[in-house]
């Protein structure tokens, strides 16, 4: 179903993408979607309650894969890795 | 710019294998790789299209399904939607399956601490990237930041605010305002 409404509305937004109105609207709306997902991340941030070294983790790999565009794989693992040995290490002095 | 079949399949299902956070999470790597790597479309077309798939009901994978659709049609679109539902829901059944046995695990649950705000700061980087495609104007940055304070302090449906962006964006463009 989810499907079947997508295709009405890209056949509808493909159909019309020329048009003025429909490009300030979906202008609009995506600008809008930009903040939907920032909140959403936010939200999910702030219930987390995360500690140093998760916000740590967490900025470095905002700024590799947001801000400069690396490959989020290269980014994924090298963060992983590295915040597993530092939290396991740091579990271990404790 | 067209793009064949077993491209988009081999593009999505990359894609799903390392989609911890959700579609909504790779919405940078989509990026990188279908607008500055492989010039499918422009920024504008990618932020539109991710806008649209936000603004239909329905999970987040119909990112990849209209990005499919876009690029060829029909069969665009049941590729692009499996080859980004098929591999995670493999890793996600064997990594279930895992963390069932090893529920007690340490490392275990360190990988889950781990994991959890990488995964979130991700979602933050796909908003990021987002907001640098679509906002060309003090207009539009100012939608994004109303909106983001609207899923943060209030609990109305998302749908409302795209919708009422959506009029705004109208609204503006008629009376002489560019939103891009």
């Amino acid at each position: 179903m989810p499907i079947a409404i997508l295709f009405v509305i890209a056949a509808l937004y493909e159909r019309f993408s020329f048009d003025a109105d429909v490009k300030h609207a979906v202008a609009g709306a995506a600008a809008a979607t930009a903040g939907l997902v920032i909140g959403t991340g936010l939200k999910m941030m702030h219930n987390l309650k995360p500690d140093l070294l998760a916000l740590v983790s967490g900025s470095a790999i905002f700024v590799a894969v947001g801000l400069f565009q690396a490959s989020l794989t290269i980014s994924l693992l090298i963060a992983a890795a590295a915040t597993l040995v530092l939290r396991a290490t740091l579990e271990r002095y404790r | 710019v067209s793009a064949s079949l077993s491209e988009i399949a081999r593009l999505f299902a990359g894609i799903s294998l390392i989609a911890i956070g959700g579609a909504n999470a790779t919405v940078p790597e989509m990026h990188r790789q279908i607008v500055d790597h492989l010039h499918w479309m422009d920024d504008r077309t990618f932020v539109g299209l991710i806008g649209v798939a936000q603004a239909a009901p329905g999970p987040n994978v119909i990112i990849a399904s209209i990005i499919g659709w876009h690029m060829a049609g029909a069969m665009g679109l049941a590729v692009a939607t499996l080859a980004m539902i098929i591999p995670s829901s493999c890793v996600a059944f064997v990594m279930g399956r895992l963390a069932q046995r090893y529920a007690e695990n340490d490392i275990w649950r360190l990988t889950r601490r781990v994991l959890a705000p990488i995964a979130v700061s991700l979602i933050l980087a796909s908003g990021a990237v987002m907001t640098r495609a679509a906002d060309r104007s003090i207009l539009t940055l100012a939608v994004t930041l109303g909106m983001s304070l609207l899923v943060l302090q209030t609990r109305v449906n998302p749908l409302f605010g795209i919708v009422a962006a959506a009029l705004f964006g109208v609204i503006a463009g008629r009376s002489g305002f560019s939103l891009f």
